[in-house]
């Protein structure tokens, strides 16, 4: 290793150092000797504590504001001391705060303590895909699209879903907690009759500037997971439930900006 | 020369609605990368009537792991969509390797050593953003609450052969400046800020600085903390007149990010600077001297 190599690994060792002490559940008495900062003792325990504090405030704005329902179901303090346990055991891989919420669900669904609520992993997948699907693409579909559905072999075109749209498969009913989490103030017994109400596959998709949910027959979810996987329109109605009226699901998605295009299967590929 | 203001969420409607005649926005280009939501149609509507000056916070110039691929392409297609009349961001490292995670990014600030292979990682990775985006960036001084013993640099010297080696200039921040006089616990802070500029005066190529940022700054437990929460102190006002006069009239931003006031007295503070910038630019130092009075 040259002298200039040499420097810039030295750097390289240095900089570890630091993040190691920013990211640690408990923050060490004294600096790492790989770090080499003048500050000592109080002094430095204040430099680090800036440092500490400051990253974890930015983290718990950003997810307060891209888990609306959590944060009201936790309510303030409970909320950031979960972001603190996810931004120690998870930290960002990104220099994006819209994006630091991706693991949250996983965070908490791995936390042995929040086993007792165990719909909370599942609101945080409903808050993140809300939030997420407005940050994709609009639907780009056009008149072209169309004409092929018309004109076309079903067995010969391939449905493409908009970018924002997500598909949830929840064990909780989760869309009943959200919305009984609209209210300022959640009333218990309406909690408790959202907690009995059945779980359901759950639709999310950008609409304008908001994200738009409702929930989905299993017979629709089969429908949505094969257009996901990207199969080909007459195997993905093979999956769909008997009862399942096409048709109309098209008429709606069109209406709600759910296809982003309709491309001839020689485009792409088949299934098996 | 311009003054300008940084542009938050709070004050995107009544700045839309109003259009006040400031200089420039500047943006953390890091709330804007996303073209599709509403934070872009908001900064497309604004560039159409003000100049915008791309100020990252998440580049992490000083990782010697290198850069975000990613992180670089969301920028490049914003100064691509935007058209800027500058970019800029910070002397900071956030991203490291992480076992189990590929690496992490901070998200935040932090501090770099002035040494040798401190700068050859900035030389690297300021190079590539310029080559990618294909213009000059300015890199910003750091307020920082730790620093090494270790370096082969003063502060000055190490943005002077930055710029050299690299090409980019800087974006002076005097506030960042006085919080780091102040932490080091010297006598006359506001004195040591100036001879911080005095030595980059004597060491730095012409035209380094492209951008000046003026800020506030509040005392959180025993540190002054960089928080951008108030109006700029009056040392602060004054280490710029002292900046001005070193360097020149240069375009200047009035930042804000905690506690925002009402978009009014955020313009207030654009105007001091504007009136400092206008008599510099004429030379008159009897006016410097009343701008000042008045800023203060």
């Amino acid at each position: 290793m040259n002298r200039a190599s040499a420097a810039m690994a030295r750097e390289a060792t240095r900089q570890q150092a630091l993040l190691q002490a920013l990211f640690a559940a408990q923050p060490g008495s004294a600096p790492a000797p790989d770090l080499g900062v003048r500050q000592r003792d109080q002094r430095w325990a204040a430099g680090l504590a800036a440092y500490r504090g400051n990253g974890l405030e930015h983290a718990v704005a950003a997810l307060r504001a891209q888990f609306p329902t959590l944060l009201a179901m936790l309510g303030d303090a409970p909320f950031a001391t979960l972001c603190a346990r996810y931004w120690y055991a998870y930290p960002p891989r990104r220099g994006d705060l819209a994006r630091i919420g991706d693991e949250l669900a996983d965070c908490i669904a791995a936390l042995e303590d929040l086993r007792a609520w165990p719909w909370l992993a599942d609101s945080a997948r409903l808050d993140w895909a809300r939030w997420a699907v407005v940050f994709d693409a609009p639907a780009q579909l056009a008149a072209a699209d169309l004409q092929r559905l018309a004109e076309c072999d079903p067995t010969r075109l391939q449905l493409r879903l908009a970018p924002g749209t997500r598909l949830l498969r929840a064990r909780w009913p989760v869309l009943a907690l959200w919305r009984a989490h609209q209210s300022p103030d959640v009333d218990a017994a309406a909690l408790q009759a959202a907690l009995r109400m059945p779980a359901a596959p759950l639709w999310i998709w950008r609409e304008g500037m908001q994200a738009q949910c409702r929930e989905v027959s299993a017979g629709e979810a089969g429908w949505l997971d094969a257009l996901c996987a990207g199969v080909r329109l007459d195997q993905a109605l093979a999956d769909a439930a008997d009862d399942f009226d096409v048709g109309a699901w098209l008429q709606t998605a069109v209406q709600h900006g759910w296809i982003d295009g309709i491309q001839a299967c020689d485009e792409v590929g088949t299934r098996g | 020369m311009s003054a300008g203001i940084g542009l938050r969420q709070p004050h995107y409607v009544e700045f839309r609605a109003r259009r006040p005649a400031v200089d420039f926005i500047e943006v953390h280009s890091e709330n804007f990368f996303n073209p599709h939501d509403a934070a872009a149609q908001v900064l497309a509507a604004v560039r159409a009537d003000h100049a915008v000056s791309l100020h990252g916070v998440g580049l992490a110039l000083g990782s010697a792991c290198g850069l975000d691929d990613e992180h670089l392409q969301r920028l490049a297609a914003l100064v691509a969509r935007i058209e800027p009349v500058r970019v800029s961001d910070h002397a900071c490292f956030a991203r490291a390797p992480w076992a189990g995670r590929g690496s992490v990014h901070a998200n935040d600030l932090l501090p770099i050593a002035f040494t040798q292979g401190a700068l050859a990682v900035f030389v690297a990775n300021v190079q590539r953003v310029q080559e990618r985006l294909r213009r000059p960036i300015l890199v910003e001084n750091l307020s920082t609450y730790l620093d090494f013993a270790e370096r082969d640099f003063s502060e000055p010297e190490f943005f002077a052969e930055l710029s050299r080696r690299s090409g980019c200039g800087l974006l002076l921040d005097v506030n960042n400046l006085m919080v780091n006089a102040l932490n080091a616990g010297v006598d006359d802070a506001q004195a040591a800020v100036c001879a911080w500029l005095d030595e980059l005066a004597r060491c730095a190529p012409p035209d380094l600085v492209g951008e000046i940022h003026l800020a506030g700054h509040s005392r959180q437990h025993e540190l002054i903390i960089d928080d951008h929460s108030c109006v700029v102190s009056a040392p602060v006002w004054r280490a710029y007149a002292h900046a001005l006069r070193r360097f020149g009239a240069r375009p200047t931003l009035i930042e804000w990010d905690t506690s925002l006031p009402s978009l009014d007295v955020l313009l207030g503070e654009a105007v001091k600077a504007r009136h400092l910038l206008d008599a510099e630019t004429g030379g008159q130092s009897a006016r410097t001297s009343s701008a000042l009075e008045q800023a203060v």
